[in-house]
């Protein structure tokens, strides 16, 4: 399994337990936003949700995210639609592959 | 972390981010590590209305730190930080800034609004909680620092006496509510404005000496500087304050002053009052004793001393009877102390012995000192010797029924003693003789000697005249040179005319004045006998002097009594007087 397409394992702060499912369903609920944001243009949007993700991801335990979110945020910034979508796929496929491993 | 907690409030944290997984995960890593007071706001004006400082509905929760995100949609968290900081009512709060993007220029900017620290996002949780717990230890230090003041101030709210402080540059830094009220000043108008520039009196520009004390509290370590001096209040009227000033101290260096202050303009003026008390009584001609309720004299005066003769000394600790004549008996000591017990005070005339033993009297005054509750502290004795008043009552008494010339008494006394006489006679059924007589060849002396002869010729005949009569009779002289004679408690006719053929013979004799000349005088007598000649005075003198001129009819130098005939010769009939 490359690196791309195989599991991405995280280990979150045990006391994080009880909101990291509900993190997680945040994200993958806000994808339709971040992609309609896109086709929209709505690049304001798209900078406070990319900025919120930089801010969170990481806290959570899911330092992906936080990059993602960087790139969403820089790319809304720049109003650089490309960079935008290439951050939405990244975020679908992190989502898609991550697995929550508590120690 | 909640170990940390113990023995403390957990602070009250209030999370401002518009980022609900933030918020989330902000209040999760908080409640995991202890903190349990957290309040969550997703915008600055839902903060604002949670604060108590905007909305229509103000909470006024309590808030000990806020955590203020950086970015947020609407209002971003540096309006939001310059809106807290200028809302007096929660500017104190530390905040700590919460940022994504750390930017220098953003961190400045809220370092210079006032913010207290920054967190980076995404939150490491160690970080997020070194931090935070370092923001509670200055919040906590904090809150102590403002409690100790507030105790510090309600401390110094309660005091009567004005309490100030200032920095070593003599800058009032803190006024208590006590002084507000004695120098007429609110705390906020003299703070930072010069003690001396504000309190103390210059005059022609020069410091009042008094108020050095301020500058050498500030200029050299003193422990305790107390003493009086006069300031100036806010409408520039002065009054008088004893003060307790010291420096303040950190390590070796003045760092200021404390001054306590308290207005003693009432001590003052007692103290006025009591000086002058105090002239009053050393200067005053009468006697002052103060007297203890249980009878010691606490206090004389200098004039005291001169009227008794006791020095203070000698009379301090003694009871005042060490004054007592013994010419009052005990119903009059009781009778004045029932007096003063009613009316608190007593005045009278009272005979007291000196400490040579003389006895005289005086006019005493006693007053009733009693205090709050009604209860005798003392007793005041005021005393004026009146001796010489009352020789002079009695020489005036002497002279309204004394004949001046010759010491005898006058007509007026004559009748009252005459009166008495009768009386005396009445009870007793004996008699009173009366003796009027004249002197003869009386005036020649006076024509011819002159009046003093005259009057040296009176006295002795008067001297004469008393010796004839006993203590109980009364020679007096009723005109020029007429003299009578009552002869008191008499058995009749035979007492009588002994005592005129004495006088007859005594007046006759030659009369040696002191230039050497010799002269003589005789004189007739007429006498009546009470009750036989009558029974009123003024009618016994008439007839007295009727049988006078009866017995000058009779060839003078010889006597007679009065009989009913008498009174029917006309007067001048039996011859000129003498």
């Amino acid at each position: 399994m490359s690196a791309e397409t195989g599991p991405i394992v995280v280990h979150p702060d045990p006391d994080l337990e009880d909101i990291i499912p509900g993190y997680l369903d945040n994200r993958r609920n806000e994808l339709p936003a971040l992609k309609t944001a896109l086709a929209d243009n709505d690049f304001e949007t798209l900078k406070i949700l990319g900025h919120r993700m930089k801010g969170s991801g990481a806290g959570y335990g899911f330092d992906g995210i936080t990059d993602i979110g960087f790139i969403i945020e820089m790319g809304a910034r720049d109003e650089n639609s490309e960079a935008i979508a290439s951050g939405i796929e990244q975020l679908l496929s992190y989502l898609e592959r991550v697995e929550v491993v508590y120690e | 972390m909640a170990s940390a907690m113990s023995g403390y409030d957990s602070p009250h944290i209030l999370i401002i981010d518009d980022s609900p997984d933030d918020r989330l995960l902000l209040r999760t890593i908080l409640t995991k590590s202890g903190y349990k007071n957290l309040r969550m706001a997703e915008s600055a004006k839902a903060a604002f209305r949670i604060m108590g400082i905007e909305g229509n509905d103000p909470t006024e929760a309590r808030v000990d730190i806020i955590l203020l995100d950086v970015m947020m949609p609407a209002m971003d968290g540096l309006e939001a930080l310059e809106k807290i900081k200028s809302t007096p009512s929660v500017c104190d709060i530390p905040v700590v800034m919460v940022t994504g993007n750390t930017r220098v220029k953003d961190l400045a900017a809220a370092f210079s609004l006032g913010a207290m620290d920054y967190i980076n996002k995404p939150y490491n949780k160690m970080e997020l909680l070194a931090r935070i717990s370092a923001v509670v230890s200055v919040q906590r230090a904090g809150r102590q620092v403002k409690a100790s003041e507030q105790r510090l101030r309600d401390l110094t709210s309660a005091l009567a006496e004005g309490l100030m402080s200032t920095d070593k540059e003599g800058n009032i830094l803190f006024l208590n509510p006590a002084g507000e009220t004695l120098l007429g000043w609110q705390e906020s108008d003299v703070v930072g404005k010069q003690i001396v520039d504000l309190l103390c009196i210059r005059n022609e520009g020069h410091l009042d000496m008094r108020c050095a004390f301020l500058e050498q509290i500030l200029s050299h370590s003193i422990s305790q500087l107390t003493g009086e001096v006069t300031f100036t209040r806010k409408d520039k009227s002065r009054f008088p304050v004893s003060y307790t000033a010291a420096s303040m101290m950190n390590e070796n260096e003045v760092i200021g002053s404390v001054i306590s202050f308290k207005d003693v303009t009432h001590r003052k003026k007692a103290e006025a009052r009591l000086r002058l008390a105090a002239s009053v009584m050393d200067n005053s001609q009468e006697g002052i004793m103060i007297v203890s309720p249980d009878a010691k004299i606490q206090e004389v005066n200098p004039a005291f001393s001169v009227i008794t003769g006791y020095s203070r000394e000698e009379a301090l600790g003694n009871n005042p009877s060490m004054l007592k004549s013994g010419r009052h008996d005990a119903t009059f000591f009781n009778e004045l102390w029932n007096t003063l017990v009613v009316d608190d005070c007593w005045k009278g005339e009272i005979w007291n012995r000196r400490k040579c033993g003389e006895v005289y009297p005086q006019w005493l005054s006693i007053s009733t000192i009693r205090d709050d509750r009604d209860r005798i502290t003392h007793y005041v004795g005021l005393f004026s010797d009146i001796t010489a008043r009352k020789e002079a009552e009695q020489r005036l008494t002497h002279q309204a029924y004394h004949d001046l010339l010759t010491g005898l008494p006058n007509r007026m006394l004559l009748q009252d003693r005459l009166r008495k006489a009768i009386d005396q006679a009445t009870r007793k059924s004996s008699y009173v003789g009366i003796l009027y007589m004249d002197l003869d060849r009386f005036k020649p002396i006076n024509d011819t000697l002159g009046h003093e002869a005259g009057d040296s010729v009176l006295r002795i005949i008067s001297e004469r005249l008393k010796k004839l009569v006993r203590a109980s009779d009364t020679a007096a002289r009723v005109g020029g040179d007429e003299f009578v004679v009552v002869l008191d408690e008499v058995s009749g006719a035979e007492d009588v005319t002994p005592v005129a053929d004495k006088i007859i013979q005594s007046i006759s004799q030659e009369i040696h004045l002191d230039d050497g000349e010799i002269c003589s005088v005789g004189t007739s007598v007429g006498m009546v006998l009470f009750p036989k000649d009558g029974d009123d005075p003024d009618l016994l003198l008439k007839r007295a002097d009727e049988a006078m001129y009866a017995a000058k009819r009779a060839g003078r130098q010889c006597w007679r009594w009065w009989s009913e005939e008498l009174s029917n010769i006309k007067e001048g009939s039996g011859g000129a007087r003498s």
